[in-house]
């Protein structure tokens, strides 16, 4: 059958529309091409032999890792209780806790020091048990804690929200405990969700920028995550390193959208 | 003293429903719970498993043991729901295995091995590394009543068990059903809106409307006397409500009718409905409760028809398909209504 003659064709589309997209559509993608095209290729080897770049590269794993933990260890229970628990203010403590997603990254780093610091909220207090959380790699990682966790609780709020409960009772009644049915019905029914989260608040903290350099400084070493170093090449003697720090930073995150693919747009 | 079998006051008030209901059913027993969309049926069972919290002055006793605040996993219970409720990220025998290791204790080889007997009894052993998506609505009903039947409970919940089953499939299911029943020791509680359901698997009927029981017996003593409308048209008699007049006749919504064992005042007849006979021109002969109407709907079964007739008295008539072709009944024929005086039964 000819093109013409389908008659579930549907309308050309109005050339205003196509026309306002394709430029959005170069608005996202032709910084990127830009990235690959204009990269030092020839640079490549030598600037990721850099110890400087290789210790914020390691940096930048274990404070992205340790964030995530830290978010999975309180987000996921955060998570159950928004999705389980019928309390008043539920929706009030779900606009709270994802506001994270939506504030200035700078602005969380300083609502931080003023609950962490020295002189913050609870400072003092934490400092009186041994823990300082300003300038150090522990500030780094609640830093990117504080942005990631509403990726978290999100998603896993929302698999948990379509999980079946009556399959819970059904396991209730085969002679399962509540843990038993948590572990052994409730997880692995939410395993996509738990994942998607996960990676999601990953790569949040792996980039995590202006909540890290406000709370936590830009200590080589200690607090200087890849972001940072980043920007302080570009700024210095070589962009060449910073740029290719950026195209590792572009595979992951290509590398995390391609893992996801569609999953996290349906829970999210 | 210990008395093998179920002793139950189930009571809920939650939201629009007020449920009080007592049910009695004694081991080896199977009672069916039958009553309209909302009258609480299934909630009862959900009492009966733990699901659902009892009202303090209700009680679930089992055997001679008060269940009330015994938890949902420690119950001697089984309960077969209404959508089967498999669960998805585990094989078919995984499923069975899943309420043998953890009701019974068994460890997981063992387990799976017992399993595989009860996938074998329902008949769908060659499906049990199948996950539940992949199975049709019969092998999914086969596998939940495998699971439910290797805790050998000392109380089968079954909800609306061949609900989600096609018609085709539910007959030849329900027959497999009744055998698989008649072997579980302990007591049977069936909720259905089925009055085939009920028929050919419970002893005893408990009707339930509005959360409580207006009947309960067996469906044979419920045909005889139905206590509702809605009991009448479960077993598909009519009832009537009417006023005798205490000489042998009794007036129904407009229509006198003879009823030689009416007594004064108000009465509820029940009418068999193969005791009532339609024709096109007015019938001659002996009898005398005769009455024009309209057909509201035909039914059409195996062999027999039954007829819908409406105003002015509402009236279901069964008639052999052979009959209803050569009267040409159909909705909106009007015809002649007659009734045997012997065919009404006055209460």
């Amino acid at each position: 059958m000819s093109a013409a003659s389908d008659p579930d064709r549907r309308p050309a589309p109005p050339w205003p529309v196509v026309v306002a997209g394709a430029v959005a559509g170069a608005l996202l993608l032709l910084p990127l091409a830009a990235l690959v095209v204009k990269a030092p290729w020839s640079q490549m080897m030598v600037q990721l032999r850099d110890p400087a770049a290789l210790q914020a590269l390691r940096l930048s794993m274990t404070t992205s890792l340790c964030a995530v933990a830290v978010a999975f260890a309180f987000g996921v229970p955060l998570a159950w209780v928004q999705a389980r628990v019928d309390y008043p203010g539920r929706s009030l403590v779900r606009a709270l806790t994802t506001l994270p997603l939506v504030l200035p990254p700078v602005v969380g780093g300083i609502a931080l020091l003023l609950a962490f610091g020295q002189r913050g909220l609870v400072g003092p207090t934490l400092g009186s048990f041994g823990v300082r959380l300003p300038f150090t790699t522990a500030g780094a990682v609640a830093a990117e804690a504080f942005v990631a966790l509403p990726f978290l609780t999100l998603t896993v709020e929302g698999g948990l929200r379509q999980v079946d409960r009556r399959m819970e009772d059904a396991a209730r009644t085969l002679g399962a405990t509540r843990w038993d049915v948590f572990r052994t019905v409730t997880l692995p029914l939410v395993r996509p969700s738990l994942t998607a989260g996960a990676v999601l608040a990953w790569a949040r903290a792996l980039g995590e920028f202006g909540a890290t350099i406000t709370f936590a400084g830009n200590l080589p070493g200690a607090t200087q995550t890849l972001p940072l170093f980043v920007y302080v090449r570009l700024n210095g003697s070589e962009p060449d390193g910073a740029i290719i720090l950026s195209l590792v930073l572009l595979g992951i995150s290509v590398a995390v959208l391609a893992l996801l693919r569609d999953r996290w747009l349906r829970t999210l | 003293m210990r008395t093998p079998g179920l002793d139950a006051r189930v009571v809920v008030r939650r939201g629009a429903l007020e449920l009080d209901a007592v049910l009695t059913a004694a081991a080896g027993e199977t009672a069916a719970i039958v009553g309209p969309n909302g009258a609480g049926k299934s909630t009862v069972l959900r009492v009966l498993a733990g699901l659902t919290a009892l009202a303090p002055e209700g009680h679930v006793v089992l055997d001679g043991r008060r269940l009330d605040r015994v938890p949902v996993e420690e119950r001697p219970i089984a309960v077969v729901f209404q959508d089967h409720l498999l669960l998805p990220h585990l094989s078919a025998l995984d499923n069975v295995a899943y309420g043998l290791r953890r009701r019974r204790g068994m460890h997981r080889a063992a387990a799976r091995q017992l399993a595989g007997l009860w996938l074998e009894q329902v008949g769908v052993s060659a499906r049990a590394d199948a996950r539940p998506a992949q199975l049709s609505g019969g092998e999914t009903q086969r596998v939940a009543l495998a699971r439910a039947l290797a805790l050998e409970p000392a109380l089968l919940l079954l909800d609306e068990p061949l609900a989600a089953v096609d018609a085709q499939a539910r007959v030849e299911l329900r027959a497999e059903l009744r055998r698989h029943l008649a072997t579980v020791p302990g007591v049977r509680v069936l909720v259905t809106h089925d009055p085939a359901d009920a028929a050919s698997l419970a002893d005893r009927v408990v009707v339930l409307e509005a959360g409580r029981v207006v009947q309960a017996g067996a469906l044979a003593d419920l045909a005889l006397r139905p206590a509702t409308p809605y009991v009448a048209q479960l077993v598909g008699t009519n009832r009537w409500v009417g006023e005798g007049d205490g000489r042998g006749g009794a007036t129904v919504a407009g229509v006198h009718l003879e009823v030689p064992t009416a007594p004064a005042g108000p009465v509820v007849l029940v009418v068999d409905p193969r005791g009532v006979a339609l024709a096109r021109e007015r019938p001659v002969g002996s009898a005398r409760n005769v009455w024009r109407g309209r057909v509201d709907a035909v039914e059409a079964g195996l062999g027999v028809a039954r007829v819908r007739v409406g105003v002015p008295l509402p009236v279901v008539a069964e008639v052999t398909a052979a009959a209803a072709a050569e009267l040409a009944l159909e909705a909106g024929a009007e015809v002649w209504v007659a009734v045997k005086a012997v065919a009404i039964t006055a209460t």
